[in-house]
């Protein structure tokens, strides 16, 4: 049986580095030297990112990382079917990470309210603004209320406070 | 001192002024204006400029009021510490609900019109034989009674004990810590509406201390609570209560269903481990 966690976010919020926290195999990229000034990364993922974590018996956890540009959006919702999870990663250092977090959540919109999802906010020591609270709203203003949470997803810690996020709310629907 | 307006309803219209507050503090308030207590006769509102009757500010040296020369008739004080409990006009951050509607219910103690001596009652024993009854004269009540809003006060242990709850928003990090295990508790809550004993099942923690975690998010209007003996709705139909229930998503849309035991193996994989027990 096979499952997926499918994480998106903007770019250089640190997909490629979650799934690589996590997964039994060295994640398979598909970066291309970026050419977007914009981002400070050498490098972007413009196809998938790929790793996954056998639990054993056949049973595997697949894990993806959306390409965080949004010229690749038509992606995100191919990708994010079925999925046991959805992990929004947001990178605090951007301009508007609000407005950030409302394009994942429009462009998902009529797929929230069946799917386990959670919030995780990088860099939130360098920049503390907008607070947790600030997110929290903007979700409880679209009725939602999943989890939102301070990472560093170069811990692997932080990572998994993700995916036990993910895995209590499949838990609570089981 | 005049007894306050009347408002369409019967209660007193009184108001309140806060000055210098927090937006959390504002939030608060108005949360608590919003949910209202029966131990209250009132009907408080807030306000930005005089007439006032309740000034509730946090500085040593209150400003003043716009538009007013005078001081509120009664003033509350918003601290960081715990103020002594014997002073209800001292109200500790976070502001609480309980605290405040004490502070409110002193408020109109103190506000309540004076009876007036204008009128002497007549009782029927003095009434002249024969006499059509004089009309009665009595002092007035200080306000006209009015219908006891509804209550709001903090769940018992009953009703914690017959409801489901499923948060309205993420909690703050200092909510999600007043448990160990807050922050899976909330996830669970975030997914669908749970009674205490599901939540103690799905956690692994004591349902004592689910009840404590409970009240503290009801205490923060951050849970909706359904009657235990609703019949659990298929979970995208329970996203928003009161809502009508959206159209069934396409197959090919929402979240996959693993059973129990494969989530524990991921969870053991993971090393992220169940609660407690």
């Amino acid at each position: 049986m096979d499952l997926k966690i499918v994480f998106t976010g903007t770019p250089g919020a640190g997909k490629t580095t979650a799934i690589a926290a996590l997964s039994d195999i060295p994640p398979v990229v598909t970066d291309v030297a970026n050419t977007d000034a914009s981002l400070d990364k050498a490098l972007t993922t413009v196809g998938l990112d790929y790793g996954h974590v056998d639990l054993g018996d056949g049973v595997r956890i697949r894990l993806f990382g959306t390409p965080g540009q949004q010229r690749f959006d038509f992606m995100w919702r191919i990708i994010a079917a079925q999925a046991l999870g959805l992990v929004i990663l947001i990178d605090n250092s951007r301009p508007d990470p609000l407005a950030d977090l409302r394009v994942y959540l429009d462009h998902f919109s009529d797929m929230l309210r069946g799917m386990n999802c959670v919030i995780g906010v990088g860099r939130t020591l360098e920049c503390p603004l907008p607070t947790l609270d600030d997110f929290a709203d903007l979700l409880a203003e679209r009725e939602l209320a999943f989890p939102t949470l301070a990472v560093d997803v170069r811990e692997r810690s932080d990572v998994l406070l993700l995916v036990d996020a993910v895995i209590a709310q499949a838990e609570a629907a089981a | 001192m005049s007894a306050p307006p009347v408002d369409a309803d019967g209660g007193p219209a009184l108001r309140i002024m806060p000055a210098g507050l927090s937006k959390n503090d504002l939030l608060r308030l108005e949360v608590f204006i919003g949910v209202r207590s029966d131990r209250l006769r009132g009907r408080w509102s807030l306000v930005s400029q005089a007439p006032v009757d309740v000034y509730i500010h946090d500085a040593d040296d209150p400003p003043t009021i716009p538009g007013s020369l005078t001081r509120a008739p009664v003033q509350l004080r918003v601290t960081e510490s715990s103020p002594d409990a014997a002073d209800v006009t001292l109200l500790a951050r976070p502001l609480q609900f309980d605290a405040f509607v004490e502070a409110l219910v002193a408020a109109e103690r103190q506000l309540a019109a004076p009876a007036t001596s204008a009128a002497i009652p007549i009782s029927a024993a003095t009434r002249p034989v024969g006499a059509a009854p004089a009309a009665r004269a009595v002092a007035p009540a200080p306000w006209p009674s009015a219908p006891e809003p509804a209550a709001a006060a903090r769940p018992t242990p009953a009703e914690l004990a017959t409801g489901r709850f499923r948060l309205r928003r993420w909690p703050g990090a200092n909510l999600l810590q007043t448990s160990r295990y807050g922050l899976r508790m909330a996830s669970f809550m975030s997914a669908r509406f749970l009674s205490l004993r599901e939540l103690s099942q799905l956690s692994g923690v004591e349902e004592q201390e689910c009840a404590r975690f409970v009240s503290t998010l009801i205490d923060s209007t951050l849970l909706r609570v359904e009657p235990l003996d609703t019949a659990a709705p298929p979970r995208a139909a329970d996203a928003v209560a009161g809502a009508p229930a959206p159209a069934a998503a396409p197959a090919d849309a929402g979240a996959a269903r693993p059973g129990r035991s494969l989530l524990t193996s991921l969870r053991s994989k993971l090393g992220i481990g169940h609660g407690p027990r």
